[in-house]
């Protein structure tokens, strides 16, 4: 059997294996995973030739066939890399939640389904495996805390929204133009109306799936109720993965959205709006994951802008940042499951100082944090570097509004840091509350992972060019990318560890030491509890919170003001009702005097039936007068 | 050959008129008559397809009546599609009520309509000759009012008899329809037109008939409380497969038949579809009662079917035919899903329950299965469903499409709205439990709309030659 099949149900029979034998249960998923993993690598290798394709079976106009090239097999690897690894921390992490047996199995089907997206061929195949992936969404989100119900609905109706939206436009590209293939032979220019809808509508099944404003809202509910490794596996990377996927896909292989400047514009809009409203939301919660899931919507508009922009660089950037993302945001959300996983909380407040206690998870954690911040030399900086020149490049094309994404885009950056910075401080610095004092790092298969991600984040960044842009992102792109604003990041690592060593040598020789004026702490004081003695995470930002507009902006955030889910509930079953009211019940009322009129008509006739038989005669008469009448009178 | 149709079709008429009439059987031989006698009808349908072939319509024609001058039955894909599945559902749902109804009284009355209205079903599958239709139309008519009374109480005989005024009113209108077409072609057979046309006033008056028994604005009003006065069982088996009698019939007359639709015909239709659809899907989301939510779903999706015949030049048939099977399997599997919920818990109203899963986690996932197939989730039938509805939309009417799309998300919402008494807290004193035979149909259920949406891509050829009408 061709690898191409291979790869899509090896992971559906380990999961069903796993989930019917559940004493083999790790046993089947890991193998499965790693077997994945497996093909995936060859896949990817011979991706690196011509594009394979193979047909499945075809069938009035529709053919479910899957294509394989070098876009793909770079994103179907990293699919099962981070697979394997979810998986691999998922043994120890899930053993203190409920619904394990499910969990393994949605786990499984979810890699089935994202690499049957990658293979797919056409819309209609890709339609297909997409819709499969939501419905394990829902399943997966099921799995939780209480509440987790109301996570999963709102996801299943969100991007089950923008599944149908999907679905329209798919329909109108196979009516109105005759193929569907994600692959056509040349692009298409985008300036008929019709072609316009069709791409904004797949569009939005790209930018829900990828977790962009407005369709982003179920990423924060769900972090609430869900495991870790569900965030880290779904939203943070293969849902990215696959949303940014077909976004490139019908960006540059289908449509050619550097020919309609508007769209370019809009969607460096949604982009913006996306890394800002993110970002900002994330400064004031008091979670972890909540915290982490609002940067996963933040840095997603990165990536929308990146494309937005229409530039070769832009385009590489924003699949660059795709890759880099989900990267450090997994290995985020993994880090802090491992911190959650033995400290009982992902309460900000009930955190701290936790580095000395588990310096590897601290390692991956600050990693992690920094690539997200965009830190040199590490790799989101070099990705966010691309999608910034990509920016400043439609300034030569004469687009006036390029400052505007330009500062927005930085100004996320830097309010992520601020973000991270706040966090790195809250969970591993700072007071240790005594609760907490026997927390410790936990075995293998929880660091292992985290530390490979963070391992992969500074190769990432320090090798960018000879690893990942040359091998990976360069190649799956039509045209070539323009490398001279790709900066150094191999001779500024080096400068950086030199500056480095000077620091540790003037710390070693201790002269440097700044007497601190105060109190003498003799110990067996009790720390007060407040805000000037003890900094606490959730505050350190407050005054974010007391800015006027901004303020009320938040608040309205923070109570769904903003959240889609509310507005299409509210709609659609105000159409509802109306709708209900008006017909329903109308049309009901309408019935019920119908036959009120049959009995009152029916109580008339029957008053006429006296029983007296010359009454009865008279009214023969009477007819047959009328019916002589009428005859004689024509 | 003409022997096993007649078979199919009389014998679950004469036994279960038997059944209605002798009262006096115990209930295991009963039973056991019940369902051999629909087991019996299945395998008959079923070897009909071996004898028939297929591939082609119009595959063989019987004569019973030779006083009428035209064929009456006529066996082909779109008949032997229907019918199977239809007999399939029927067999199921009859075991079903053995186990689901064993506490309540009027089961000979019961189990004999029950038969009468297969007989009926199988029969209009296979009609081809207008009076063939109307006599089997009225004959499920009468069966669904005894069916949809069987509790016998105030509020329920109040709704079958609003049941069957309406549908009768509708089948009359369509009966003067059919005397149209009688007076302009001088016949009764669909085939046998003198010409391409027939009258408008004919058309509107068959219309309004179909719209009746298919539970279509504006004359859907009997279905929801019908169906929330009916055992769940009955339920099950009106909105799977009675109250698809209307498109059989639409199918029948006005797209396998030489009648050239007029142009606003189309629009007409799909409007209506849309209409419904959406109408339906908002009474859904407000209902209280599990029982109502799956009514107003019922109508809800007909109107889908309607939209996927309207537009018939495309895909609209395949679309129609998919919708009808994938909507059959799936909403008679959640009728009887809640038909487990009420037998143990014995409430209706939404709100009263809670947390379900975790009594009853198989027929938990199974009704997750059949409520995902209803929405339009791949891999589940209904997607494929779905799918070609819009494509069939999207080459009609664009606006219907985007009406068919809303209402494809309110479903989304109303089903979850509905699957919330399975999840979150159990409710103290609210405990569900699994019941051996009917879950085990509830999930059996699940199961036929799993495997068939994995291989309906596989079937798409054969789905082409059954319908006789050309892809793209």
């Amino acid at each position: 059997m061709t690898p191409l099949l291979l790869v899509v149900l090896v992971p559906i029979a380990a999961g069903l294996f796993g989930w019917l034998i559940g004493r083999l249960r790790n046993e089947f998923s890991f193998i499965g995973a790693v077997l994945t993993l497996y093909f995936a690598v060859r896949l990817f290798i011979s991706s690196r030739g011509s594009p394979a394709v193979f047909e499945l079976v075809r069938f009035t106009g529709l053919n479910v066939s899957f294509r394989l090239d070098a876009l793909s097999g770079f994103v179907l690897l990293f699919v099962a890399a981070f697979g394997v690894l979810v998986t691999l921390f998922s043994f120890r992490y899930m053993k203190s939640w409920t619904g394990v047996r499910g969990y393994f199995l949605y786990v499984m089907l979810a890699l089935a389904g994202a690499n049957g997206v990658l293979l797919a061929a056409n819309l209609p195949t890709l339609l297909f495996f997409w819709g499969l992936l939501l419905v394990l969404l829902y399943g997966i989100l099921l799995v939780g805390r209480t509440g987790a119900e109301r996570a999963a609905s709102k996801a299943l109706v969100i991007v089950g929204l923008s599944d149908f939206a999907m679905l329209l436009g798919v329909a109108l590209l196979l009516v109105k133009n005759g193929w569907v293939d994600l692959v056509p032979r040349a692009p298409m220019p985008l300036n008929d109306p019709l072609m316009i809808t069709a791409f904004v509508l797949v569009a939005v099944g790209a930018l829900a799936k990828a977790g962009s404003m407005p369709l982003h809202s179920w990423i924060p509910q769900a972090s609430e109720t869900s495991p870790a490794t569900v965030m880290a596996l779904i939203p943070a990377s293969i849902d990215k993965l696959l949303g940014i996927y077909l976004l490139t896909r019908l960006s540059v292989s289908m449509f050619n959205i550097a020919s309609n400047m508007a769209l370019r514009n809009v969607l460096m809009a949604v982009g913006a709006v996306t890394i800002l409203g993110g970002v900002i939301m994330a400064l004031v919660q008091k979670r972890v994951t909540r915290l982490l899931s609002f940067h996963a919507v933040s840095q997603v508009g990165y990536m929308v802008l990146g494309i937005g922009t229409g530039t070769p660089i832009g385009i590489a950037g924003g699949l660059f940042h795709m890759l880099n993302n989900s990267i450090y945001k997994t290995g985020l959300f993994l880090s802090s499951g491992t911190v959650e996983h033995w400290t009982k909380t992902d309460e900000i407040d009930k955190l701290g100082g936790l580095a000395r206690q588990m310096p590897l998870t601290f390692f991956s954690f600050l990693v992690c944090a920094m690539a997200i911040a965009g830190v040199p030399p590490l790799n989101g900086f070099v990705s966010k570097w691309m999608v910034y020149q990509g920016v400043v490049e439609i300034a030569r094309e004469g687009n006036r509004l390029f400052p505007v994404f330009l500062v927005a885009a930085m100004l996320g950056s830097v309010l992520t840091l601020a973000s991270f910075l706040k966090l790195l401080h809250a969970v591993f610095f700072g007071q240790r509350p005594a609760e907490l004092s026997r927390v410790r790092e936990g075995g293998f298969t929880m660091w292992l992972p985290t530390i490979s991600l963070a391992l992969l984040c500074i190769a990432f960044g320090v090798f960018a060019y000879w690893l990942p842009l040359r091998h990976l992102i360069y190649p799956s792109l039509p045209f070539d990318v323009d490398p001279i604003g790709i900066w150094q990041p191999e001779l500024v690592t080096v400068l950086m560890f030199i500056a480095l060593g000077v620091g540790a040598v003037i710390y070693l020789l201790g002269t440097a030491r700044k007497p601190v004026a105060g109190r003498t702490f003799v110990g067996g004081e009790r720390i007060a509890d407040n805000e000037e003695s003890r900094v606490t995470g959730t505050a350190f930002y407050s005054s974010v919170k007391n800015l006027p507009v901004l303020g009320d902006l938040l608040r309205f955030g923070e109570a769904g003001s903003f959240d889609l889910f509310n507005w299409v509930r509210g709609v659609l079953g105000g159409l509802g009702s109306a709708l209900r009211v008006v017909l329903d019940e109308t049309i009901d009322k309408a019935f019920g005097l119908l036959g009120r009129f049959v009995l009152v008509v029916g109580a008339g006739v029957s008053k006429l039936m006296t029983g007296m038989l010359p009454l009865y005669v008279s009214w023969v008469f009477f007819g047959a007068a009328l019916f002589y009448l009428i005859l004689v009178l024509r | 050959m003409s022997a096993f149709l007649a078979a199919a079709i009389l014998v679950p008429i004469v036994v279960g008129s038997l059944l209605v009439l002798f009262r006096r059987l115990p209930r295991a031989a009963r039973n056991t008559i019940a369902v051999l006698a629909s087991a019996t009808t299945l395998v008959l349908v079923v070897m009909l397809w071996f004898r028939a072939g297929s591939g082609s319509h119009a595959l063989w024609q019987m004569g019973i009546l030779r006083v009428l001058p035209s064929p009456l039955m006529v066996v082909d894909g779109v008949g032997l599609l229907l019918a199977s599945v239809f007999a399939f559902v029927w067999l199921l749902a009859t075991l079903y009520s053995t186990s689901y109804l064993k506490d309540h009284e009027f089961q000979d009355d019961y189990f004999g309509f029950l038969l009468v209205m297969l007989g009926a079903i199988v029969g209009l599958c296979f009609a081809r000759n207008l009076l063939a239709m109307y006599l089997f139309w009225e004959l499920a008519g009468i069966a669904t009012w005894r069916l949809v009374a069987f509790y016998r109480s105030e509020k329920e005989i109040a709704a079958a008899q609003k049941a069957l005024l309406i549908t009768f009113a509708g089948s009359v209108l369509m009966l003067i329809g059919f005397a149209f077409v009688f007076v302009q072609h001088q016949t009764f057979s669909p085939g046998q037109l003198t010409g391409p046309t027939i009258s408008p006033w004919a058309m509107f008056l068959i219309l309004l008939g179909i719209l009746t028994k298919s539970a279509s604005v504006p004359m859907h009003i009997w279905v929801p409380d019908a169906q929330s006065a009916a055992p769940l069982s009955v339920g099950a088996l009106l909105s799977g497969v009675v109250e698809k009698a209307g498109l059989i019939v639409y199918v029948r007359l006005f797209i396998l038949s030489p009648i050239v639709l007029p142009d606003w015909w189309p629009l007409l239709i799909g409007g209506v579809g849309v209409v419904s659809s959406l109408l339906a899907a908002g009474g859904a989301l407000q209902a209280r009662d599990y029982k109502r939510v799956l009514a107003y779903s019922t109508i809800s999706q007909l109107g889908y079917i309607f939209i996927g015949f309207a537009f018939v030049s495309s895909f609209g048939l395949a679309a129609g035919l998919a919708y009808i099977v994938a909507h059959c399997l799936a909403k008679a599997g959640l009728f009887m899903a809640m038909g487990v919920v009420e037998r143990s818990t014995g409430q209706h109203r939404l709100a009263e329950l809670s947390g379900l899963a975790k009594s009853m986690p198989v027929t938990a996932a199974a009704t997750a299965v059949l409520m995902l197939s209803v929405i339009g989730f791949p891999p589940f039938l209904g997607f494929w469903a779905k799918l070609y509805v819009i494509l069939a939309a999207v080459r009609g009417n664009l606006v219907i499409a985007i009406g068919a799309l809303i209402a494809a998300v309110m479903t989304a919402l109303y089903m979850i709205r509905l699957y919330r008494i399975f999840l979150g807290e159990p409710r103290p004193g609210v405990v569900g439990r699994e019941s051996g035979l009917m879950t085990a149909i509830v999930v059996l259920l699940a199961a036929a709309t799993v495997a068939l949406g994995v291989i309906l891509p596989f079937l798409g050829r054969f789905l082409e030659a059954t319908t006789g009408v050309a892809g793209v």
